[in-house]
C-alpha cells in the first residue's frame, strides 16, 4: 500500500473531468481533506468539487502544488484582522496575473474548497486593484451596477466634492 | 461569458486588506452592497483602532513660573452604543503629563462640566497613521467623562480634511 505521501486522489469537477493528483497537494482543500477522511479510502472513489470547473481547478492545483509543503497558518495570522496588502510573494503575484474572470473564479473556488491561503492571496489581489481608485473607477474595474438613487447620489456628489482631484 | 460576482462575503474578505482611507473615501460610495460592507467594516475593525485627544492648559499651579504647563487627554475605544451604533464611546483614559495626572483629571472634569462646545480642536489618530486635528461637533462628554464620538463624523473629518502633524504622537498602545 502507497504512503499517504505518494497516495494519489482523483477529483470530479464540475463539467465532469477527472484529474488525478497528489492527495497531499489535493488536501490544501479542507472540503477535500474532510471528504478522504469521511470516505476512508482515498484514490478509489472519486470526489466530486461539484463547484469548480476544469480550467479552475487546474489552476488551483498548480497554486496548491507549489503550496504543498507550506506549514499550517498560525491562529497569530488569523487573529489580525486589519491586514496589509501589499505582503503577496513574487510567486503567488505571478500566479494571480490572470484574466478578472479567472480571477475571481478562484477566490470563489478558494472559498467553497475552503483554502484559506489562497483565498487570502486573492483577496490581497483584488483589495490592491481598489488601491487609490475613485468610485467610478471600481465600477468600472469590476463591472458594478452604480445602484444608488439619484437622490443618494447628490448626497454622495456632494459629500465627494472636496474628492475631486483625487 | 460573464464575470462572476462576488458574494459579499468575500467582499467583506476583500475590505479587510483595503486602507481604510480607501473604504471611507471611495468604497462606500461604490453601490449600495459597498456602502453597508464598509460601515460594517469601519465600525468592526477601524473605528476601535482610534485615539482621540485633547490638549489644554493646565495654568502655572501656586509657584510663579514664566511657562505654562501643558496637559493632555487621550481616550481609547471602549465600545459601540448599544442603542445608538452611530456612537462610538472612547472611555479608556491616559493623561499627560504623568507626573501631573490629578491636575491634568481636574482640569478636564472642568471642561466636561464647562462643556466641550463645537470649537475644540481634538488630534484623531489611527493606529500606524497621522495624527490629524478635527473638529467633532456632535461629540458628547459621556457620564464618566469619556467621549460619545459620532463615529461617521469622526472618520469623515480625520480622511477628508488636511492633517496637522503634532509634535508628540498621541498613539498609547496599551488603550486599543
Amino acid at each position: 500500500m502507497a504512503s499517504e505521501g505518494e497516495q494519489t486522489v482523483k477529483l470530479v469537477s464540475s463539467d465532469n473531468v477527472e484529474i488525478v493528483t497528489e492527495r497531499k497537494v489535493a488536501e490544501r482543500s479542507m472540503l477535500i481533506k474532510n471528504m478522504i477522511e469521511d470516505l476512508g479510502a482515498p484514490g478509489e472513489e472519486p470526489i466530486p468539487i461539484m463547484n469548480v470547473s476544469e480550467a479552475v481547478l487546474r489552476k488551483v492545483l498548480e497554486w496548491c502544488t507549489h503550496h504543498k509543503n507550506d506549514p499550517a497558518p498560525s491562529q497569530d495570522d488569523d487573529a489580525d484582522s486589519r491586514k496589509k496588502t501589499t505582503d503577496i510573494e513574487d510567486w503567488d503575484q505571478k500566479f494571480m496575473q490572470v484574466d478578472q474572470e479567472m480571477l475571481f473564479e478562484i477566490i470563489l473556488a478558494a472559498n467553497y474548497m475552503d483554502i484559506k491561503a489562497l483565498l487570502d492571496v486573492g483577496c490581497k489581489t483584488v483589495a490592491n486593484m481598489i488601491k487609490g481608485k475613485s468610485p467610478e473607477e471600481i465600477r468600472k474595474t469590476f463591472n458594478i451596477q452604480n445602484d444608488f438613487t439619484p437622490e443618494e447620489e447628490d448626497q454622495i456628489r456632494r459629500e465627494n466634492e472636496w474628492a475631486e482631484d483625487r | 461569458m460573464a464575470i462572476p460576482s462576488l458574494p459579499t462575503e468575500i467582499w467583506l474578505e476583500v475590505f479587510r486588506y483595503v486602507d481604510p482611507a480607501d473604504i471611507w473615501l471611495s468604497l462606500q460610495h461604490v453601490s449600495k452592497e459597498f456602502h453597508a460592507c464598509a460601515r460594517d467594516t469601519m465600525q468592526a475593525e477601524v473605528v476601535p483602532n482610534f485615539l482621540i485627544s485633547l490638549s489644554f492648559t493646565l495654568g502655572s499651579g501656586t509657584r510663579a513660573r514664566w511657562y505654562d504647563i501643558r496637559g493632555s487627554i487621550t481616550l481609547g475605544f471602549s465600545s459601540m452604543s448599544k442603542h445608538n451604533p452611530q456612537y462610538a464611546l472612547f472611555d479608556k483614559v491616559h493623561l499627560l503629563p504623568e507626573s501631573c495626572s490629578q491636575r491634568a483629571w481636574e482640569k478636564w472634569n472642568q471642561i466636561c462640566s464647562a462643556g466641550v462646545g463645537e470649537s475644540l480642536d481634538w488630534r484623531v489618530a489611527l493606529k500606524d497613521g497621522p495624527v490629524r486635528t478635527v473638529k467633532m461637533s456632535k461629540l458628547i462628554i459621556s457620564h464618566k467623562h469619556g467621549a460619545w464620538c459620532d463615529w461617521r463624523e469622526m472618520l469623515d473629518a480625520y480622511f477628508k480634511f488636511p492633517h496637522v502633524p503634532a509634535r508628540n504622537p498621541v498613539w498609547q498602545r496599551d488603550l486599543v
